[in-house]
């Protein structure tokens, strides 16, 4: 708690975007979300998607859903094109909201980035973080107990080659493999 | 916006906070490793930050200059500050304590 008083102090008491003309958002965190978005940052994008704040010029439900469907999987495809763990771990957790997306694969991908050289030894679970997981999980957990946890012993061993294919895939940069990969056929 | 959305927006920014990696299979500077390089410059920065705010007047003019990696770490700390850190007791957010600094001030006395 005092960390993040310490953190946020002066941006609560001397408002950065004081003078700035007025804009959508009162630039708040979803402006600059949407800002560099539309810049072409794929973390944004990835982000932006997964909170749902995304522009969407499409209009009609079906259309909606179809086109939000596309922006997720080219989202998710771009995410392999930057070679960064963040957007890999992000894409994982678009992708399981796509119907046709293969059913270990949001698993796979957050073991992806510990093998791109990722810290995932460490504690990488923590109270908000396990709220957000079907089954929960206990602080202080490995991403791989995360993992293990969530696909099960069953699964696991199916997630791990699944990991490692995509890793290959990754590094060749070799966009049909990874598509086969992720995706149902 | 949903509790559950803020959830996995948390989810993400926790689970690889300080785990940032890059791959570059040719060991060459592509235009994504340069990317990626600079987006770990902000990053770097951003995680480095003991003030949030002053991080934010850092980045404003590269964020205003259309640079998506700044806007994109601003809108990391603008979210910390604005959404997901329940400061005070009560649960009030830093929002609420920023428009009333009255009371702001009252609580720090405590």
């Amino acid at each position: 708690m005092q960390r993040q008083y310490e953190l946020c102090i002066d941006f609560i008491r001397n408002n950065p975007f004081v003078g700035l003309p007025s804009a959508p958002h009162n630039y708040g965190w979803e402006h600059w979300l949407l800002q560099a978005s539309s810049n072409g940052n794929v973390p944004a994008r990835l982000d932006a998607l997964t909170l749902g704040i995304a522009a969407n010029n499409s209009s009609g439900s079906t259309n909606n859903t179809a086109s939000r469907d596309n922006q997720v999987r080219e989202a998710v495809l771009l995410s392999f094109g930057t070679g960064d763990a963040n957007s890999i771990a992000q894409a994982g957790n678009l992708l399981k909201t796509l119907p046709n997306a293969a059913p270990d694969a949001q698993f796979a991908l957050l073991l992806v980035p510990c093998r791109m050289g990722a810290t995932c030894d460490g504690a990488q679970s923590t109270d908000r973080s396990c709220e957000s997981l079907p089954n929960g999980c206990t602080p202080g957990w490995r991403m791989q107990d995360v993992v293990l946890h969530e696909a099960g012993d069953a699964r696991f061993g199916k997630v791990v080659a699944m990991a490692d294919r995509l890793l290959q895939a990754i590094k060749a940069n070799d966009r049909a493999e990874i598509q086969r990969v992720i995706f149902r056929q | 916006m949903a509790p559950s959305r803020r959830i996995q927006f948390a989810i993400a920014f926790v689970l690889v906070a300080g785990s940032y990696a890059t791959v570059d299979p040719t060991n060459q500077a592509t235009p994504a490793q340069v990317s990626a390089d600079k987006r770990i410059t902000w990053l770097s920065k951003f995680e480095t930050s003991d003030n949030y705010g002053q991080f934010i007047r850092d980045a404003l003019s590269a964020a205003l200059a259309n640079d998506s990696d700044a806007q994109y770490f601003i809108s990391k700390a603008t979210y910390f500050c604005r959404v997901a850190t329940p400061l005070f007791k009560g649960g009030r957010r830093p929002q609420d304590i920023f428009e009333n600094d009255d009371s702001f001030s009252a609580d720090m006395r405590k």
